[in-house]
Protein backbone atom coordinates (compact mmCIF):
# COMPACT_ATOMS: atom_id res chain seq x y z
CA UNK A 1 0.00 0.00 0.00
CA UNK A 2 1.43 3.37 -1.03
CA UNK A 3 0.78 5.27 2.18
CA UNK A 4 1.22 8.72 0.69
CA UNK A 5 -1.51 7.99 -1.86
CA UNK A 6 -3.77 6.63 0.88
CA UNK A 7 -3.28 9.82 2.88
CA UNK A 8 -4.15 11.89 -0.16
CA UNK A 9 -7.27 9.78 -0.79
CA UNK A 10 -8.34 10.19 2.85
CA UNK A 11 -7.92 13.94 2.54
CA UNK A 12 -10.18 13.95 -0.52
CA UNK A 13 -12.78 11.83 1.30
CA UNK A 14 -12.70 14.17 4.28
CA UNK A 15 -13.28 17.16 2.04
CA UNK A 16 -16.14 15.34 0.32
CA UNK A 17 -17.77 14.63 3.70
CA UNK A 18 -17.11 10.89 3.53
CA UNK A 19 -15.77 10.78 7.04
CA UNK A 20 -16.29 7.09 7.76
CA UNK A 21 -14.33 6.06 4.71
CA UNK A 22 -11.62 8.58 5.49
CA UNK A 23 -11.39 7.35 9.07
CA UNK A 24 -11.16 3.69 8.03
CA UNK A 25 -8.45 4.50 5.51
CA UNK A 26 -6.50 6.59 8.00
CA UNK A 27 -6.73 3.92 10.71
CA UNK A 28 -5.31 1.41 8.21
CA UNK A 29 -2.47 3.79 7.33
CA UNK A 30 -1.81 4.37 11.01
CA UNK A 31 -1.58 0.61 11.72
CA UNK A 32 0.77 -0.02 8.79
CA UNK A 33 2.91 2.97 9.74
CA UNK A 34 3.23 1.62 13.29
CA UNK A 35 4.18 -1.85 11.95
CA UNK A 36 6.76 -0.35 9.62
CA UNK A 37 8.11 2.09 12.20
CA UNK A 38 7.26 4.91 9.81
CA UNK A 39 6.70 7.66 12.35
CA UNK A 40 6.27 10.65 9.97
CA UNK A 41 3.42 8.80 8.20
CA UNK A 42 1.92 7.76 11.54
CA UNK A 43 1.94 11.42 12.54
CA UNK A 44 0.26 12.47 9.27
CA UNK A 45 -2.46 9.87 9.83
CA UNK A 46 -2.98 11.02 13.43
CA UNK A 47 -3.33 14.69 12.46
CA UNK A 48 -5.85 13.82 9.76
CA UNK A 49 -7.78 11.53 12.10
CA UNK A 50 -7.95 14.34 14.65
CA UNK A 51 -9.22 16.67 11.94
CA UNK A 52 -11.98 14.22 10.97
CA UNK A 53 -12.95 13.88 14.65
CA UNK A 54 -13.21 17.67 14.94
CA UNK A 55 -15.53 17.73 11.93
CA UNK A 56 -17.59 14.93 13.53
CA UNK A 57 -17.77 16.87 16.80
CA UNK A 58 -15.99 14.15 18.77
CA UNK A 59 -13.78 16.53 20.71
CA UNK A 60 -12.25 14.15 23.25
CA UNK A 61 -11.13 11.76 20.55
CA UNK A 62 -9.74 14.65 18.51
CA UNK A 63 -7.79 15.88 21.53
CA UNK A 64 -6.45 12.43 22.31
CA UNK A 65 -5.27 11.89 18.70
CA UNK A 66 -3.72 15.36 18.56
CA UNK A 67 -1.95 14.69 21.85
CA UNK A 68 -0.51 11.44 20.54
CA UNK A 69 0.60 13.21 17.39
CA UNK A 70 2.15 16.04 19.39
CA UNK A 71 4.25 13.58 21.37
CA UNK A 72 5.37 12.03 18.10
CA UNK A 73 6.22 15.45 16.66
CA UNK A 74 8.42 16.00 19.71
CA UNK A 75 10.26 12.71 19.04
CA UNK A 76 10.66 13.62 15.39
CA UNK A 77 11.89 17.11 16.21
CA UNK A 78 9.29 18.78 13.97
CA UNK A 79 6.86 21.61 14.67
CA UNK A 80 3.63 20.84 16.50
CA UNK A 81 1.59 23.84 15.36
CA UNK A 82 -1.07 21.72 13.65
CA UNK A 83 -1.59 19.60 16.74
CA UNK A 84 -1.85 22.62 19.02
CA UNK A 85 -4.45 24.17 16.71
CA UNK A 86 -6.51 20.97 16.85
CA UNK A 87 -6.18 20.81 20.64
CA UNK A 88 -7.23 24.47 20.90
CA UNK A 89 -10.28 23.93 18.71
CA UNK A 90 -11.34 20.82 20.68
CA UNK A 91 -10.88 22.66 23.99
CA UNK A 92 -12.87 25.66 22.73
CA UNK A 93 -15.75 23.43 21.69
CA UNK A 94 -15.72 21.71 25.10
CA UNK A 95 -15.93 25.06 26.90
CA UNK A 96 -12.38 24.87 28.25
CA UNK A 97 -11.77 28.53 27.55
CA UNK A 98 -8.40 29.07 29.21
CA UNK A 99 -6.96 25.82 27.85
CA UNK A 100 -8.14 26.76 24.36
CA UNK A 101 -6.53 30.20 24.58
CA UNK A 102 -3.26 28.83 25.97
CA UNK A 103 -3.02 26.13 23.31
CA UNK A 104 -3.86 28.47 20.44
CA UNK A 105 -1.33 31.07 21.67
CA UNK A 106 1.33 28.39 21.98
CA UNK A 107 0.29 27.06 18.58
CA UNK A 108 0.75 30.50 17.02
CA UNK A 109 4.20 30.65 18.55
CA UNK A 110 5.06 27.19 17.21
CA UNK A 111 3.67 27.89 13.73
CA UNK A 112 5.90 30.77 12.74
CA UNK A 113 7.45 28.78 9.89
CA UNK A 114 4.23 27.02 8.89
CA UNK A 115 1.53 29.28 7.51
CA UNK A 116 -0.96 26.45 7.07
CA UNK A 117 -0.70 25.61 10.79
CA UNK A 118 -1.26 29.30 11.53
CA UNK A 119 -4.62 29.30 9.77
CA UNK B 1 -5.78 26.02 12.72
CA UNK B 2 -4.54 28.20 15.56
CA UNK B 3 -5.95 31.53 14.35
CA UNK B 4 -9.14 29.72 13.38
CA UNK B 5 -9.42 28.14 16.84
CA UNK B 6 -8.77 31.43 18.60
CA UNK B 7 -11.32 33.24 16.45
CA UNK B 8 -13.86 30.47 16.87
CA UNK B 9 -13.46 30.61 20.64
CA UNK B 10 -14.00 34.38 20.79
CA UNK B 11 -16.98 34.16 18.45
CA UNK B 12 -18.57 31.45 20.58
CA UNK B 13 -18.13 33.72 23.62
CA UNK B 14 -20.01 36.48 21.79
CA UNK B 15 -16.91 38.62 21.24
CA UNK B 16 -16.80 39.40 17.49
CA UNK B 17 -14.05 42.06 17.69
CA UNK B 18 -11.27 39.82 19.05
CA UNK B 19 -12.65 37.02 16.88
CA UNK B 20 -12.20 39.18 13.82
CA UNK B 21 -8.69 40.12 14.86
CA UNK B 22 -7.64 36.45 14.66
CA UNK B 23 -9.86 35.43 11.74
CA UNK B 24 -9.04 38.50 9.66
CA UNK B 25 -5.36 37.64 10.04
CA UNK B 26 -6.09 34.08 8.93
CA UNK B 27 -8.07 35.39 5.96
CA UNK B 28 -5.22 37.67 4.90
CA UNK B 29 -2.71 34.80 5.06
CA UNK B 30 -5.01 32.51 3.05
CA UNK B 31 -5.50 35.22 0.43
CA UNK B 32 -1.75 35.82 0.19
CA UNK B 33 -1.21 32.08 -0.24
CA UNK B 34 -3.86 31.95 -2.98
CA UNK B 35 -5.80 29.10 -1.35
CA UNK B 36 -8.94 28.49 -3.40
CA UNK B 37 -10.19 25.33 -1.71
CA UNK B 38 -12.99 26.25 0.71
CA UNK B 39 -12.64 22.97 2.60
CA UNK B 40 -9.11 24.08 3.53
CA UNK B 41 -10.51 27.28 5.02
CA UNK B 42 -12.99 26.18 7.66
CA UNK B 43 -12.53 29.45 9.55
CA UNK B 44 -14.04 31.55 6.74
CA UNK B 45 -17.70 31.19 7.87
CA UNK B 46 -16.62 32.27 11.36
CA UNK B 47 -14.85 35.26 9.84
CA UNK B 48 -18.01 36.20 7.95
CA UNK B 49 -20.09 35.91 11.15
CA UNK B 50 -17.54 38.02 13.05
CA UNK B 51 -17.72 40.67 10.30
CA UNK B 52 -21.51 40.70 10.65
CA UNK B 53 -21.07 40.97 14.42
CA UNK B 54 -18.99 44.13 14.12
CA UNK B 55 -21.26 45.62 11.44
CA UNK B 56 -18.89 45.25 8.47
CA UNK B 57 -21.67 43.93 6.30
CA UNK B 58 -20.16 44.63 2.86
CA UNK B 59 -16.99 42.79 3.77
CA UNK B 60 -19.08 39.93 5.16
CA UNK B 61 -21.08 39.77 1.93
CA UNK B 62 -17.88 39.56 -0.12
CA UNK B 63 -16.56 36.73 2.05
CA UNK B 64 -19.83 34.81 1.80
CA UNK B 65 -20.05 35.25 -1.98
CA UNK B 66 -16.51 33.98 -2.46
CA UNK B 67 -17.08 30.98 -0.23
CA UNK B 68 -20.38 30.14 -1.89
CA UNK B 69 -18.96 30.51 -5.40
CA UNK B 70 -15.94 28.34 -4.68
CA UNK B 71 -18.16 25.79 -2.93
CA UNK B 72 -20.44 25.64 -5.96
CA UNK B 73 -17.57 25.47 -8.47
CA UNK B 74 -15.87 22.63 -6.60
CA UNK B 75 -19.04 20.85 -5.45
CA UNK B 76 -18.31 21.35 -1.75
CA UNK B 77 -21.66 20.94 -0.04
CA UNK B 78 -20.31 21.89 3.37
CA UNK B 79 -19.08 25.23 2.02
CA UNK B 80 -22.41 25.93 0.32
CA UNK B 81 -24.25 25.10 3.55
CA UNK B 82 -21.97 27.27 5.70
CA UNK B 83 -22.30 30.14 3.24
CA UNK B 84 -26.09 29.74 3.43
CA UNK B 85 -26.08 30.09 7.21
CA UNK B 86 -23.86 33.17 7.01
CA UNK B 87 -26.01 34.68 4.27
CA UNK B 88 -29.07 34.10 6.43
CA UNK B 89 -27.43 35.91 9.33
CA UNK B 90 -26.43 38.76 7.04
CA UNK B 91 -29.94 39.10 5.58
CA UNK B 92 -31.44 39.00 9.06
CA UNK B 93 -29.08 41.76 10.13
CA UNK B 94 -30.47 43.96 7.36
CA UNK B 95 -34.07 43.14 8.35
CA UNK B 96 -34.86 40.82 5.45
CA UNK B 97 -36.21 38.07 7.66
CA UNK B 98 -38.14 35.95 5.07
CA UNK B 99 -35.07 35.84 2.79
CA UNK B 100 -32.90 35.05 5.80
CA UNK B 101 -35.14 32.16 6.80
CA UNK B 102 -35.10 30.85 3.26
CA UNK B 103 -31.27 30.87 3.15
CA UNK B 104 -30.94 29.20 6.55
CA UNK B 105 -33.55 26.54 5.82
CA UNK B 106 -31.75 25.65 2.59
CA UNK B 107 -28.50 25.43 4.54
CA UNK B 108 -30.10 23.07 7.06
CA UNK B 109 -31.42 20.85 4.27
CA UNK B 110 -27.82 20.41 3.07
CA UNK B 111 -26.41 19.85 6.55
CA UNK B 112 -29.01 17.14 7.22
CA UNK B 113 -27.20 15.01 4.63
CA UNK B 114 -23.69 15.70 5.90
CA UNK B 115 -21.80 14.26 8.88
CA UNK B 116 -21.33 17.71 10.44
CA UNK B 117 -23.55 17.76 13.55
CA UNK B 118 -21.86 20.78 15.12
CA UNK B 119 -22.46 22.90 12.02
CA UNK B 120 -26.03 21.64 11.82
CA UNK B 121 -26.59 22.68 15.45
CA UNK B 122 -25.12 26.14 14.78
CA UNK B 123 -27.43 26.54 11.82
CA UNK B 124 -30.46 25.46 13.86
CA UNK B 125 -29.48 28.10 16.41
CA UNK B 126 -29.41 30.67 13.61
CA UNK B 127 -32.81 29.45 12.41
CA UNK B 128 -34.31 29.70 15.88
CA UNK B 129 -32.90 33.19 16.34
CA UNK B 130 -34.31 34.49 13.07
CA UNK B 131 -37.67 32.80 13.63
CA UNK B 132 -37.84 34.41 17.07
CA UNK B 133 -37.14 37.80 15.52
CA UNK B 134 -39.86 37.06 12.96
CA UNK B 135 -42.23 36.39 15.90
CA UNK B 136 -42.61 32.72 15.05
CA UNK B 137 -42.46 31.59 18.65
CA UNK B 138 -43.29 27.93 18.35
CA UNK B 139 -41.15 27.19 15.27
CA UNK B 140 -38.34 29.13 16.92
CA UNK B 141 -38.57 26.98 20.03
CA UNK B 142 -38.61 23.81 17.92
CA UNK B 143 -35.40 24.77 16.13
CA UNK B 144 -33.74 25.86 19.36
CA UNK B 145 -34.74 22.72 21.26
CA UNK B 146 -33.16 20.62 18.55
CA UNK B 147 -30.03 22.80 18.55
CA UNK B 148 -29.78 22.46 22.33
CA UNK B 149 -30.13 18.70 22.16
CA UNK B 150 -27.37 18.47 19.57
CA UNK B 151 -25.00 20.80 21.43
CA UNK B 152 -25.58 18.83 24.62
CA UNK B 153 -24.93 15.54 22.85
CA UNK B 154 -21.76 17.04 21.41
CA UNK B 155 -20.74 18.37 24.83
CA UNK B 156 -20.39 21.92 23.53
CA UNK B 157 -21.42 23.93 26.64
CA UNK B 158 -20.70 27.43 25.38
CA UNK B 159 -22.94 26.93 22.37
CA UNK B 160 -25.56 25.20 24.49
CA UNK B 161 -25.50 28.33 26.66
CA UNK B 162 -26.14 30.51 23.61
CA UNK B 163 -29.18 28.39 22.75
CA UNK B 164 -30.49 28.66 26.31
CA UNK B 165 -30.20 32.46 26.15
CA UNK B 166 -32.10 32.45 22.89
CA UNK B 167 -34.76 30.15 24.36
CA UNK B 168 -35.18 32.51 27.30
CA UNK B 169 -35.85 35.34 24.80
CA UNK B 170 -38.49 33.23 23.06
CA UNK B 171 -40.27 32.49 26.31
CA UNK B 172 -39.86 36.07 27.53
CA UNK B 173 -38.04 35.05 30.67
CA UNK B 174 -34.36 34.90 31.45
CA UNK B 175 -32.73 31.66 32.50
CA UNK B 176 -33.94 30.70 35.91
CA UNK B 177 -30.82 31.39 37.95
CA UNK B 178 -32.77 33.53 40.41
CA UNK B 179 -34.96 30.52 41.13
CA UNK B 180 -32.15 28.75 42.96
CA UNK B 181 -32.38 28.66 46.72
CA UNK B 182 -29.54 30.13 48.78
CA UNK B 183 -28.19 26.66 49.55
CA UNK B 184 -28.37 25.61 45.89
CA UNK B 185 -26.57 28.81 44.91
CA UNK B 186 -23.71 28.08 47.34
CA UNK B 187 -23.41 24.50 46.12
CA UNK B 188 -23.41 25.32 42.40
CA UNK B 189 -20.79 28.03 42.81
CA UNK B 190 -18.45 25.64 44.62
CA UNK B 191 -19.15 22.93 42.04
CA UNK B 192 -18.41 25.34 39.21
CA UNK B 193 -15.13 26.31 40.89
CA UNK B 194 -14.01 22.69 40.52
CA UNK B 195 -14.68 21.23 43.98
CA UNK B 196 -15.85 17.62 44.21
CA UNK B 197 -19.14 16.74 45.93
CA UNK B 198 -17.17 15.47 48.93
CA UNK B 199 -15.21 18.76 49.18
CA UNK B 200 -18.42 20.80 48.87
CA UNK B 201 -20.04 18.70 51.58
CA UNK B 202 -17.09 19.31 53.86
CA UNK B 203 -16.99 23.06 53.12
CA UNK B 204 -20.72 23.59 53.71
CA UNK B 205 -21.18 21.08 56.56
CA UNK B 206 -23.67 19.03 54.54
CA UNK B 207 -23.92 15.36 53.67
CA UNK B 208 -22.78 14.30 50.22
CA UNK B 209 -26.33 13.21 49.49
CA UNK B 210 -27.60 16.74 50.25
CA UNK B 211 -24.98 18.20 47.90
CA UNK B 212 -26.06 15.79 45.18
CA UNK B 213 -29.69 16.75 45.75
CA UNK B 214 -28.96 20.48 45.51
CA UNK B 215 -26.93 19.93 42.35
CA UNK B 216 -29.55 17.84 40.59
CA UNK B 217 -32.32 20.33 41.49
CA UNK B 218 -30.15 23.19 40.24
CA UNK B 219 -29.32 21.41 36.97
CA UNK B 220 -33.03 20.79 36.41
CA UNK B 221 -33.96 24.43 37.12
CA UNK B 222 -31.22 25.75 34.85
CA UNK B 223 -31.57 23.10 32.14
CA UNK B 224 -27.94 22.05 32.51
CA UNK B 225 -26.33 18.63 32.40
CA UNK B 226 -22.77 18.92 33.66
CA UNK B 227 -20.31 20.88 35.77
CA UNK B 228 -18.72 22.30 32.63
CA UNK B 229 -22.08 23.63 31.46
CA UNK B 230 -22.63 25.02 34.94
CA UNK B 231 -19.26 26.82 34.94
CA UNK B 232 -19.96 28.36 31.54
CA UNK B 233 -23.47 29.35 32.62
CA UNK B 234 -22.20 31.12 35.74
CA UNK B 235 -19.42 32.83 33.77
CA UNK B 236 -22.02 34.27 31.40
CA UNK B 237 -24.47 35.18 34.20
CA UNK B 238 -22.00 37.03 36.48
Amino acid sequence: MALAIELFAAEAETIAGEHERARARLEAVRRIAVDQGDEPTRRSALVRLADVSIRDGIWKRAASLADESRTLAGHLGVGDGHELGLLAYAAAARGMVEDARDQAELGLDHSKDDRIALL
Amino acid sequence: MNLGALGHLELSLGRPEPALEALGRAGAIATAMGIGEPAALPFLPDEAEALIGVGELDAAARRIEWFERRGTDLGRKSAIAAAGRCRGRLLADTGRLPDALDAIERSIAIYEGLPLPFDLARTLLALGTVRRRDRQKRPAREALDRALELFQELEAPIWAGQVREELSRVSGRRAAYTELTEAEDRVVRLAASGLTNREIARALFMSIRTVEGHLSHSYAKLGLRSRTELAVFLQRSD
